[in-house]
C-alpha cells in the first residue's frame, strides 16, 4: 500500500505549473486535494512520474458568487463549499448533494473541481455539475478553453483533459427561477456503507411556477453508466405536465427506457436500474414537496 | 530513485524536519522518520480513519496525504492531546471512564475526530457526533460507548 516512486513539484505560478506538465510527457498528474487520487496512488493503480501541486497557485482557492453563476477555483475544498452560504442559496443543489461526499475528514481536504475532474462515475459532484449545466475552465499550452460538463464527460473517468492541460475552475450557472417561481432540490444516494462510493446516486431540481407547471427541471443519475447522466426526456415530461405528480411515474418509465447500466462485482445491471427508478422517484417527490411546503403554495 | 525533499512540520507545538522521498505518507513521516507511533494505520487508503490527524486545525487521513505536502503547516496528532505530557485530556478521560475504547487501534482516530469535532461543536447532538466519527471505523465496541464517550468529554468540557 505504498505509492510507486514519484516526483513532487508545488509551482507558485500557473505558467511553472504548465511547464511541469508540458515537460512531462504526459506522465505527470496533478493534485489537490488528492482524495481520489491518494488511495489510486497508494495501491499503484495510478502510476505517475510527477505529481504537479496546484495547492501553491495563487487566486484557485476562490469561491466567486456572481450575477449570473457561482466560480469554483480548483482548490476550494468541499467542506467550505458545504459550510458556503452562496451554495445554500445559489446552488441547492450542490447544497444537498455535499454531505453524500466520502466523510467529513475527506470532505476537510478533498475539492469540489478536482471530484469533478476525476470523473468517477459513481460520484456527487459531476452529477450535480452535469444537472447544472456547468462549465470547466481549462488552461494549456494553446491557452484557455472552456467545455461543458456535458461534453467533458467522455467515459469512466475518462475526460477531454490533455494531459497537459489544468482545470484552474469549474463555474455553476445560477439563474435565479422565472418570476413567481420557486426552486426546490433533493439529492439521494444507496451506498452499500454511508460514505462510500454511491451504488447509484439521483438527483432534482424543479423550478415550480405559482400555478403548480414546472417551469424548469433538472433530473439526473450517476452510477448507472460510465458518465453522469441528464434525463432529458423526463424534463420535457415535467415541463409539460398540467398536474407534475401525476407524470412522475411516466418520468421514472422515460428514465427507465434512456439509461443502460452496467452490472459489476457490486451490483447486477438489474439491481441498478431497480435502484435508479426508485431513487428518482424519490427525489422527484421529496423535491415537490419542499417546493409545495414554501409559504403561500401548495 | 527520486530526489529527497525535506519537510519541515510542527507537530505537537515542535518543528521537526526530516529528508524523504515524495512518496513518503504523512502516517509514515510521523511514525517512522518523528517516531510518534500513536498515529496508527489501517487501511492505509483513507477508509478507515484509524491515520486521523489535525492539519493546521482541521482533521485529515494522513495515509493520502504525502509529507511534502504539508512541508510548512502545523500537526497534531494523538501524542499531542495531552495537556501537559502525563496526564489525559478531558476527551481522553472520558474514553476511559465510559469504556470507548477496547483494542485500542482505531482510539488515536477516534480522539482526532472527536476533539475536531469539540472545537468547532461544543454540544454536538448524539447525530452529530455520529456523523463526524462516522468515517472513522471501529471492529471492537459498536461505536456505542464512543459516542458515549465524546458526550460525556461535551458535558464535563461545558461545566468547567
Amino acid at each position: 500500500m505504498k505509492p510507486v516512486d514519484f516526483r513532487y513539484v508545488r509551482p507558485r505560478t500557473l505558467d511553472d505549473a504548465l511547464g511541469e506538465l508540458a515537460r512531462a510527457n504526459g506522465e505527470a498528474k496533478v493534485i489537490a486535494g488528492g482524495q481520489s487520487l491518494g488511495p489510486l496512488l497508494n495501491m499503484r493503480l495510478a502510476r505517475p512520474a510527477l505529481l504537479v501541486d496546484v495547492n501553491a497557485l495563487p487566486g484557485l482557492d476562490a469561491l466567486d458568487e456572481r450575477t449570473e453563476d457561482v466560480r469554483f477555483g480548483a482548490t476550494v475544498r468541499q467542506r467550505d463549499a458545504e459550510r458556503s452560504a452562496t451554495v445554500a442559496r445559489r446552488l441547492p443543489l450542490m447544497r444537498d448533494a455535499l454531505p453524500f461526499v466520502g466523510h467529513v475528514h475527506t470532505r476537510n481536504r478533498g475539492t469540489v473541481v478536482g471530484s469533478i475532474v476525476h470523473a468517477d462515475p459513481t460520484a456527487e459532484l459531476p452529477l450535480v455539475a452535469r444537472c447544472l449545466d456547468a462549465v470547466v475552465e481549462i488552461v494549456g499550452p494553446r491557452g484557455r478553453r472552456e467545455v461543458p460538463v456535458a461534453d467533458f464527460y467522455l467515459g469512466y473517468l475518462t475526460t477531454d483533459l490533455a494531459p497537459e492541460e489544468l482545470v484552474v475552475a469549474v463555474r455553476f450557472p445560477a439563474p435565479t427561477p422565472a418570476a413567481g417561481a420557486v426552486r426546490a432540490t433533493a439529492f439521494t444516494e444507496m451506498a452499500r456503507r454511508e460514505g462510500d462510493f454511491a451504488l447509484v446516486a439521483a438527483a432534482a431540481q424543479l423550478d415550480v411556477a405559482r400555478d403548480g407547471r414546472i417551469v424548469d427541471a433538472r433530473l439526473g443519475l450517476a452510477g448507472i453508466g460510465g458518465v453522469p447522466v441528464r434525463l432529458c426526456a423526463g424534463e420535457e415530461l415535467l415541463r409539460a405536465a398540467a398536474d407534475p405528480p401525476r407524470a412522475f411515474g411516466a418520468v421514472v418509465a422515460a428514465a427507465d427506457a434512456a439509461i443502460d447500466p452496467d452490472g459489476d462485482l457490486h451490483a447486477t445491471a438489474a439491481y441498478r436500474r431497480s435502484v435508479a427508478a426508485t431513487l428518482l422517484g424519490r427525489v422527484l417527490e421529496t423535491a415537490w414537496r419542499r417546493a409545495r411546503a414554501v409559504p403561500g403554495r401548495g | 530513485m527520486t530526489e529527497l525533499q525535506r519537510v519541515t512540520v510542527t507537530v505537537n507545538g515542535s518543528a521537526r524536519s526530516a529528508t524523504v522521498a515524495p512518496r513518503r505518507s504523512l502516517a509514515d513521516f510521523l511514525r517512522d522518520d518523528l517516531a510518534l507511533t500513536g498515529t496508527h494505520l489501517g487501511c492505509e487508503h483513507g477508509i478507515c480513519g484509524a491515520c486521523t490527524v489535525l492539519v493546521d486545525g482541521v482533521a485529515m487521513r494522513s495515509c493520502i496525504l504525502y509529507a511534502v505536502q504539508v512541508d510548512g503547516a502545523e500537526v497534531t496528532t494523538v501524542e499531542g492531546l495531552s495537556p501537559d505530557g502525563t496526564t489525559l485530556s478531558p476527551l481522553q478521560d472520558a474514553f476511559v471512564a465510559c469504556h470507548g475504547l477496547q483494542c485500542g487501534f482505531c482510539t488515536p482516530g477516534m480522539l482526532i475526530a472527536a476533539t475536531a469535532l469539540l472545537r468547532e461543536n461544543p454540544a454536538p447532538t448524539e447525530a452529530e457526533i455520529r456523523d463526524e466519527l462516522g468515517g472513522n471505523l471501529c471492529r471492537c465496541t459498536g461505536y456505542q460507548q464512543i459516542v458515549e464517550s465524546v458526550q460525556l468529554a461535551a458535558r464535563r468540557l461545558a461545566e468547567r
